[in-house]
């Protein structure tokens, strides 16, 4: 089945547990440089918002990618970099129309969210969200909880 | 190195040198890190000399610890400490939360030790590849709020993180603190005035280097552990909610909300400052500092009157007294404008707070008029001019720059007899009345940096209103040879029995400082007894460092740390003698549900006694003995002190092995 990571952005306190999960877990050390993850806050208007790979139906990355490093997974429908084919050429960071895929300078390899696949339980940042900003859900159900938030504005209205 | 990045980085203000050198292994794994490798690194620098704090000679270090930037729950907080603060008579020290601690550490330091005073503003710009001094003439006036938008803007770069001081630094004020990301203040001890005195504006920091972990596996087992531990200690579900808000709802009743300039313990407009009044108009939503699961910043939105429109999202049970109660003041979204003010400032709430509310006292009592208040109504409750004070003691305005001194020395330049007034211990102002909470008051009392709530608090005595001290025994989870819990100890009216317990407190805050944890996730307020204690602290300090942390260990580390805070005040002649309370304290609380209580001097003696005792320090003058020192490794101290002669060489003997006999028999026994 389809899987999606949802974030509601009210619960999220940015506080960036996500980030260092992913990194701890997936590069085995405590730095959200290394994050397939990335929160992004503003201070005045006291927000902050997760940014991460979102698995496009039609991934710009994978179109761009000019070894065919790319590649989706048809089961899950999951965007996965194969890093032994990758050349760190950025072209997928460039193309990514929402900023998800980074570098990781070091290892000069490219970082996008794979929901973790091929591991075991959820992706780490949604078991460590403590307030549960961030759900791990059949795609499917994935809006589900928005509709029926605006869906029960009407069924006030209709039982008025 | 794992946990620790291994290295410190110097500056020197005056030479405008930046250099880097090592963290000894020896030294990370006796002081641990933060609070007490800052503590050990201006020792070993200046010793026990006797320094102006405000002259460069005056040493700064900014302190993370190993667990800060990584998973570990509330893993943010950092520490500043100087060899002399401004706003009490002590060492300065102070602690912060937000994103800049784990930030240094990505750029590959743990500390960062300040020295000399530079001759123009600068600011400190720390990378992966180097760090170096700027000019920061640009910066200089500016809020901390604009401070931080525009070396991000300079740079930019949204990911820098900034800790920096306001215009109440710049101005030299007291109490004035240092802002991390304009929101987290290292708040007491004046360390925003030390650091305005080097005229360094800002410390700004971009890294991407990682926290290794030495024992991932290990790691992962005590990270569940302490998230088990969370998840079941119900006094956190309150601060989850409500964050450290919720406290008036406790301290009003308990009669320790401070009132009028701590005339009493319950505020009569109190209802309105409440959560259940204040979160159903104003709250929005929650935010929280680094890898933090507690949440405890509360975003508030005003919708209506003077303030209508702004948005803000820190603001304290301090911030809530400090501009509430103790002004008289029961207009909350004020406290909200309050809170702003100080932070854009950089000005510590508590002491802007006491300041303002002692002026309001004597100006009641006709001491003070308007004639010197700049024409101003100091009237209680009159906040407005509480706002309007705020910005004059930031530009050390008119009276306001007799204000920016702190209430103790405006009375002492005030006088008329204004010094009655006065709510400071060692020069520091208080946290809260204490007649009613008297472990508090003892631990006020004896703290080595001056009267608050983040060095003994002993929050378990209110158990002793609903709990058996067998059950507070057993939740505690300590032998009561170790800490003994009595009827009294966890009665907040009694001063009897107390010692153990503060003490525990202070080596458990001493841990938490240095390994770089929260207290809001630790044993803390509250009550909250259910949470992270030296052994949970321990598992997670030793699986990221690869050394075995035990919880005796780390007890030892925060005993050590502790005696060198008490060695060094030593060495500015601080003894029993400044143990003291407030005036007001010995007096009994004129209203309220506790109406009556006081604190009572003789018993309170007794008490530091007793203290002291179980410390196995030297009675007569309240300081470490030589036995002490060397059992804590810490022989080149006392050497020192003994240099200058300071311990008190001809009976430590003797009062040390007494100490230890008294410890092991008053224990179980009363």
């Amino acid at each position: 089945m389809k899987y999606a990571v949802m974030v509601d952005i009210d619960k999220c306190t940015g506080c960036r547990r996500c980030e260092v999960a992913c990194s701890f877990f997936r590069e085995n050390e405590c730095n959200p440089a290394k994050s397939r993850i990335h929160v992004l806050s503003w201070a005045r208007e006291c927000l902050d918002i997760p940014i991460y790979c979102v698995q496009c139906t039609k991934p710009a990355c994978k179109a761009v990618c000019p070894v065919n490093a790319i590649t989706v997974n048809e089961k899950t429908g999951t965007v996965l970099i194969d890093d032994d084919l990758c050349i760190g050429c950025r072209m997928c960071m460039v193309a990514c129309p929402i900023g998800a895929i980074s570098l990781d300078a070091v290892c000069r390899k490219m970082l996008k969210c794979d929901l973790c696949e091929g591991r075991d339980g959820k992706p780490k940042c949604v078991e460590y969200c403590e307030p549960k900003a961030l759900r791990y859900v059949p795609a499917i159900i994935s809006n589900v909880a928005k509709m029926r938030k605006n869906a029960e504005k009407f069924l006030e209205f209709a039982m008025r | 190195m794992y946990g620790w990045m291994g290295k410190i980085l110097e500056v020197d203000l005056t030479k405008a040198r930046v250099d880097e050198r090592p963290l000894p292994k020896s030294t990370a794994i006796g002081y641990l890190g933060g609070r007490g490798i800052n503590m050990r690194i201006i020792w070993d620098l200046l010793g026990p000399k006797r320094i102006d704090p405000l002259s460069p000679e005056n040493v700064q270090v900014i302190g993370a610890g190993p667990l800060i930037g990584t998973l570990s729950p509330a893993s943010g907080r950092f520490s500043i400490s100087a060899r002399r603060g401004t706003e009490s008579m002590t060492f300065g020290d102070s602690n912060a939360g937000g994103f800049w601690g784990p930030e240094l550490k990505y750029a590959g330091y743990d500390h960062i030790v300040l020295r000399g005073a530079s001759e123009k503003p600068v600011y400190l710009w720390i990378t992966d590849e180097y760090a170096e001094l700027r000019d920061a003439s640009h910066l200089w006036g500016k809020t901390t709020s604009e401070t931080d938008e525009i070396i991000k803007e300079d740079h930019g770069d949204s990911g820098i993180h900034t800790f920096c001081i306001g215009p109440a630094g710049e101005n030299l004020v007291k109490y004035a603190c240092v802002m991390a990301d304009a929101r987290r203040a290292a708040g007491r001890t004046g360390m925003g005035c030390v650091m305005g005195s080097k005229k360094l504006k800002a410390i700004a920091v971009r890294g991407t280097q990682g926290v290794k972990i030495a024992k991932p596996e290990q790691f992962e087992e005590a990270l569940r552990g302490v998230t088990e531990v969370f998840h079941n200690c119900s006094s956190i579900e309150n601060s989850i909610r409500y964050g450290t808000l919720i406290l008036p709802s406790y301290s009003n009743p308990g009669g320790h909300f401070t009132t009028r300039n701590s005339q009493t313990g319950t505020f009569e407009g109190a209802e309105k400052l409440l959560v259940d009044y204040v979160f159903p108009r104003y709250y929005l939503k929650d935010r929280a500092c680094f890898s933090c699961p507690v949440r405890c910043t509360k975003v508030f939105e005003i919708s209506d009157g003077p303030y209508k429109g702004l948005r803000y999202d820190k603001v304290e049970y301090n911030t809530t007294y400090s501009f509430g109660s103790n002004v008289g003041n029961d207009y909350w979204p004020a406290i909200l404008k309050a809170s702003e003010l100080c932070n854009d400032y950089g000005l510590h709430v508590d002491g802007t707070g006491f300041s303002i509310a002692w002026a309001m006292e004597c100006f009641e009592k006709g001491l003070l008029t308007s004639e010197d208040t700049d024409g101003l109504d100091l009237t209680w409750g009159n906040y407005e001019v509480v706002l309007t004070l705020i910005r004059k003691i930031a530009r050390r305005e008119g009276f306001g720059n007799i204000l920016a001194e702190g209430p103790k020395r405006a009375a002492e330049k005030i006088n008329r007899g204004t010094e009655k007034y006065v709510h400071s211990v060692k020069g520091m102002t208080l946290y809260g009345d204490m007649r009613a909470r008297q472990g508090w008051g003892l631990a006020y009392c004896v703290s080595t940096r001056g009267p608050d709530h983040l060095r003994g608090t002993p929050a378990i005595e209110f158990k002793g209103l609903y709990a058996s001290p067998e059950d507070v025994q057993k939740e505690l989870d300590e032998p009561p040879e170790e800490v003994p819990i009595t009827k009294d100890s966890i009665n907040p009216l009694s001063l009897k029995n107390k010692g153990p317990i503060i003490v525990w407190f202070e080596h458990l805050m001493a841990i938490a400082d240095s390994a770089g944890i929260c207290k809001t996730m630790t044993a803390w307020g509250g009550g909250g007894l259910g949470s992270l204690k030296f052994k949970e602290m321990g598992k997670l300090v030793s699986a990221v460092t690869g050394i075995d942390f035990s919880a005796s260990r780390l007890k030892t580390i925060g005993e050590r740390i502790y005696n060198l805070e008490r060695a060094m005040n030593a060495v500015d002649g601080i003894t029993r003698k400044d143990d003291v309370l407030p005036p007001r304290q010995y007096e009994p609380l004129p209203s309220g549900p506790r109406k009556g209580a006081r604190v009572d001097p003789e018993q309170l003696e007794k008490a530091k006694s007793e203290y002291y005792e179980w410390r196995e320090w030297d009675v007569s003058t309240g300081l470490p003995t030589r036995r002490k020192l060397e059992e804590l490794e810490l022989n080149d101290v006392a050497n020192e002190l003994d240099k200058i002669g300071v311990l008190r060489a001809d009976r430590q003997n003797r009062l040390a092995s007494s100490g230890r006999r008294t410890k092991n028999n008053s224990g179980v026994a009363t």
